[in-house]
């Protein structure tokens, strides 16, 4: 009788220790679960809100109401510049009114400008009206064209 | 042996005593520092480089089947002078071919080129409910497609532009064509 009482005390606190270890490795296989559905490939349990519309790409175009430049001389204190944020490279003429090409640049990276730069001419002194900032637009990806722009501008070349 | 040990034992038991030496005459004193100090002030930064620009007007960087509907013409920047104002008009000789349209191309200058022509509509109200075409009719040339007063970056005319292809007339393949338009920016006296 006695041993009958301690065989079953045996199997109770045998089946007490199966159902708490059962309990313990239950929880934590959930746990795990819940881990993997939170991660980002998971598309069930991620719910992403839709991307906004991308704004349209556009180019900044600087323009210029004058520029000075100093007569007979071939090197200009002249500023250029690619605004920073530009999808693409500069190529910048400088074109009187006549139609004469007097400058043209080399690329000119978004960010980047010119301090000085050198005519394929000197100039006389004078008032240039309409005188023009011929912007050619490229990729910086890719060197494709992309749109461009003429800007007009008061030239004055002072002695 | 014995001996040696024992002088040793004191020569280190010598070097690891604390000592203090004093004068013979023996003075003690304290001194207070007082030192005014003004920092310089800081050097202000430096005043940043003249902007020489006067305008930025911001063009559509590419136009293709896929923007075509509405491009949208902005300025950020305007200093111009009062009585004047900025206008864009398209460059017609450099964007338009020879019977004055505007054309999107795929794969341009290879064999297997296509093109399809479109026509270039000038929106009259920013709803784009009404537009007039601005290509084509040479009286259309050089028509402003945006007008910014003095100071004004919101235009006061125009500032919306579109493209209507010709699909139905082009018997072009299915793809990407993109183009190039030009455009003329100009400070002219104010309406």
């Amino acid at each position: 009788m006695k041993s009958n009482l301690l065989i079953m005390a045996a199997v109770a606190l045998f089946t007490a220790i199966v159902l708490l270890g059962g309990i313990i490795v239950g929880a934590m296989v959930l746990n795990k679960n819940d881990n993997t559905n939170s991660t980002p490939g998971n598309s069930q349990a991620v719910s992403l809100d839709a991307a906004p519309p991308a704004a349209p790409e556009t180019i900044s175009i600087p323009g210029y109401a004058q520029l000075v430049m100093k007569a007979g001389e071939l090197m200009q204190d002249v500023e250029l510049y690619n605004p920073a944020g530009n999808p693409c490279y500069f190529i910048i003429s400088i074109i009187l009114p006549d139609g004469t090409e007097v400058y043209k640049s080399g690329p000119i990276n978004a960010g980047q400008k010119t301090d000085v730069i050198k005519l394929s001419q000197p100039l006389e002194a004078g008032t240039y009206k309409d005188a023009v900032l011929k912007y050619s637009t490229f990729s910086s990806t890719n060197d494709e064209p992309m749109n461009g722009a003429n800007t007009k501008f008061t030239l004055e070349v002072v002695e | 042996m014995k001996k040696t040990f024992t002088v040793l034992l004191l020569v280190v038991a010598m070097l690891a005593m604390p000592f203090s030496v004093y004068a013979a005459d023996e003075t003690s004193g304290s001194m207070s520092v007082v030192f005014e100090y003004t920092a310089p002030e800081p050097e202000p930064d430096p005043e940043p480089p003249a902007d020489p620009t006067t305008y930025i007007i911001e063009i559509p960087a590419t136009v293709t089947n896929d923007n075509i509907e509405h491009i949208p013409i902005t300025a950020s920047k305007n200093t111009i002078d009062e009585g004047k104002m900025v206008t864009v008009s398209v460059d017609w000789d450099k964007s338009y071919d020879s019977e004055g349209y505007f054309n999107l191309y795929k794969d341009k200058g290879e064999l297997s080129e296509e093109s399809i022509r479109c026509r270039v509509l000038l929106y009259l109200d920013d709803n784009l409910t009404e537009g007039v075409y601005v290509d084509y009719f040479e009286t259309t040339r050089d028509r402003p497609l945006v007008k910014f007063l003095a100071g004004e970056t919101t235009p006061s005319y125009g500032g919306h532009i579109g493209l209507k292809p010709l699909v139905e007339y082009s018997g072009a393949s299915s793809g990407t064509y993109t183009g190039t338009l030009y455009f003329n920016i100009q400070v002219v006296d104010a309406d």
